[in-house]
């Protein structure tokens, strides 16, 4: 069949790749074989797509049922060997693993759209020293801008994402073990 | 995905932003001590440094190789094939291009193949040109009949449906009857026409509108299934105008508004008059120049850009600031193309221009290019857009 990869495919693509590959990442801790198994989820779903109704609750419950099932069928095929699993201390994985990865990707998937949707300079910045860990210093150099720059850059833009998250969190603990 | 684990996510995420409710706190707290993993993964959800760590794992997964990757797994032989197909026809499509052009300005109205729309292009740069969508669109019948309408339609009091020369599309055997008709308008075609009542409806490219025969009852109903509509409503306090959707009813008295349903985008944008926009669970009150917008179910009230958002009905492309999706999205709908786009294109780029709407592609191609680090090919009907170098 004729899969066509225009627009839709990738607008698609772009919204839930990295969240798909976290959620794979999570279970496998294989950064490579997250993607392989994420991209073939997809090109299953593009070739099925007119079969799957589009709704976005259904293509993502499509995705992790299908990247899921790719990581079960490898975990049983390394199952036989031993040393694998002695090496990474590895326990199959349940129901409560499966659906704690997808919480946790649901989560990041939140807290990344607030960081993106900083203004455009600002985000830069953010994302290389909080993403990346580059000091001011090594920001300054690569983005060509003053110290002082980065550092006002970095403090509007930590205001942003404090005024949609709750300031507390920017401590490191915060009460939920106090209730 | 579980509706279990959909709630607890939108939880946390709630509870780091420290707007849990006393119920949603409790259906966490339970929540953890189901399991020790559950109680690890929220310890691990509430401390900035390992949601940083998280943060730059979930980041170093690169869309845009990725997507190339998967783009070059697709049928290479099928892609070639076609380049050279398109290589060949683009020489035909030059000389028969002025012909059909020709052919095509003594036709009027009838339903449009994509083929005719295909012309020479008058600038080198492309291979062939596109012309714009044309007024047009289908009629389904509440007995599966299809008529193709063209031109200006009017419906009677009575229900009756006549075209532009007067001839009956729809007649109605009984007075009384009310049957629903949908119209059915295209890619590539607009349509307009006036309700039993005198409303009168623009209809964008890609949109599907139920309407009534006749207006009974003590409120009028209209069911926009998808796509995009504009509406001047007919003033008639003791009937209610209401356009229904799966997202959420607009209720109006007399007014003019523009509803947007897509899949993604569920907007509703007031010029002038009062609204009210509600579903299960919200119920909004616009004001001129306001529109509501739908975010994960919760209906939000936004202040409007009424150039913007009425550009379409007006004949315009208007873009401000709009990201390369909403750009081609328009654009495939008006022109019936497909857009491929090369993987060396910033996601967060935004692109700005106004254009009016009824000019070949070539035009279109010409202001987005000026105003933009965009660079277009035209094959056929695939429009290939990467970025200058």
């Amino acid at each position: 069949m004729d899969v066509v990869y225009g627009l839709a495919e990738k607008g698609l693509f772009d919204k839930y790749y990295k969240g798909m590959c976290y959620f794979a990442y999570t279970l496998i801790r294989d950064y490579s074989l997250a993607e392989d198994f994420v991209q073939d989820a997809f090109i299953a779903y593009f070739g099925k797509k007119e079969q799957i109704p589009s709704q976005e609750s259904v293509v993502k419950s499509y995705l992790y049922t299908s990247v899921k099932n790719s990581i079960l069928n490898w975990q049983r095929r390394n199952k036989v060997q031993e040393k694998y699993w002695e090496k990474t201390n590895f326990t199959e994985f349940d129901d409560v693993d499966i659906d704690n990865a997808i919480i946790e990707t649901e989560v990041m998937e939140e807290i990344n759209r607030i960081i993106k949707e900083l203004p455009d300079a600002c985000r830069t910045i953010f994302q290389l020293s909080y993403l990346e860990g580059l000091s001011n210093q090594e920001i300054a150099d690569e983005l060509n801008l003053s110290i002082n720059t980065i550092k006002t850059q970095k403090r509007r833009g930590l205001n942003h994402v404090r005024s949609r998250l709750n300031p507390e969190y920017f401590l490191i603990l915060i009460s939920f073990f106090r209730f | 995905m579980s509706l279990k684990t959909n709630n607890i996510a939108e939880i946390i995420v709630k509870h780091i932003q420290g707007k849990c409710t006393a119920s949603e706190n409790e259906i966490l707290r339970r929540w953890s001590e189901i399991d020790p993993r559950n109680m690890d993964l929220l310890h691990k959800m509430m401390q900035t440094k390992s949601v940083e760590q998280s943060l730059s794992i979930f980041n170093k997964f690169d869309t845009d190789t990725a997507w190339l990757n998967i783009v070059s797994k697709s049928p290479v032989k099928h892609f070639m094939s076609y380049r050279l197909w398109a290589t060949i026809a683009a020489s035909i499509i030059l000389v028969l291009g002025a012909s059909i052009f020709v052919y095509k300005n003594f036709r009027s109205g009838q339903q449009d193949p994509l083929s005719s729309r295909i012309v020479a292009s008058a600038n080198p740069k492309y291979k062939n040109d596109i012309l714009p969508a044309i007024e047009g669109a289908t009629l389904l019948l509440a007995n599966g009949e299809k008529v193709a309408l063209s031109g200006e339609v009017t419906i009677e009091e009575n229900g009756h449906i006549l075209n532009a020369d007067n001839n009956t599309i729809v007649e109605l055997s009984e007075s009384t009857e009310v049957i629903y008709h949908e119209l059915i308008v295209p890619q590539t075609h607009f349509f307009s026409f006036k309700l039993a009542d005198g409303s009168k409806v623009w209809v964008n490219a890609n949109s599907k509108l139920r309407f009534p025969s006749r207006f009974i009852g003590d409120s009028r109903h209209v069911y926009l299934i998808e796509g995009e509509a504009y509406f001047e409503v007919e003033k008639n306090e003791n009937q209610p105008f209401i356009v229904e959707t799966a997202k959420a009813n607009i209720k109006v008295l007399g007014t003019r508004f523009n509803v947007r349903n897509y899949q993604d985008d569920f907007t509703t944008t007031l010029a002038e008059g009062k609204v009210q926009v509600y579903n299960d669970d919200n119920s909004l009150d616009l004001k001129p120049r306001q529109k509501s917008i739908n975010r994960d179910g919760k209906l939000l009230i936004r202040d409007a850009d009424l150039t913007k958002d009425l550009a379409w009905k007006n004949n315009i492309f208007y873009f401000r600031n709009d990201n390369l999706k909403n750009v081609m999205q328009q654009i495939e709908n008006w022109y019936g193309v497909q857009v491929v786009v090369d993987r060396s294109l910033q996601n967060n780029a935004t692109y700005s221009g106004e254009i009016g709407r009824d000019v070949p592609l070539s035009e279109i191609l010409n202001m987005l290019e000026f105003t933009s680090g965009l660079n277009f090919s035209l094959e056929g009907t695939k429009l290939y857009i990467n970025s200058k170098r």
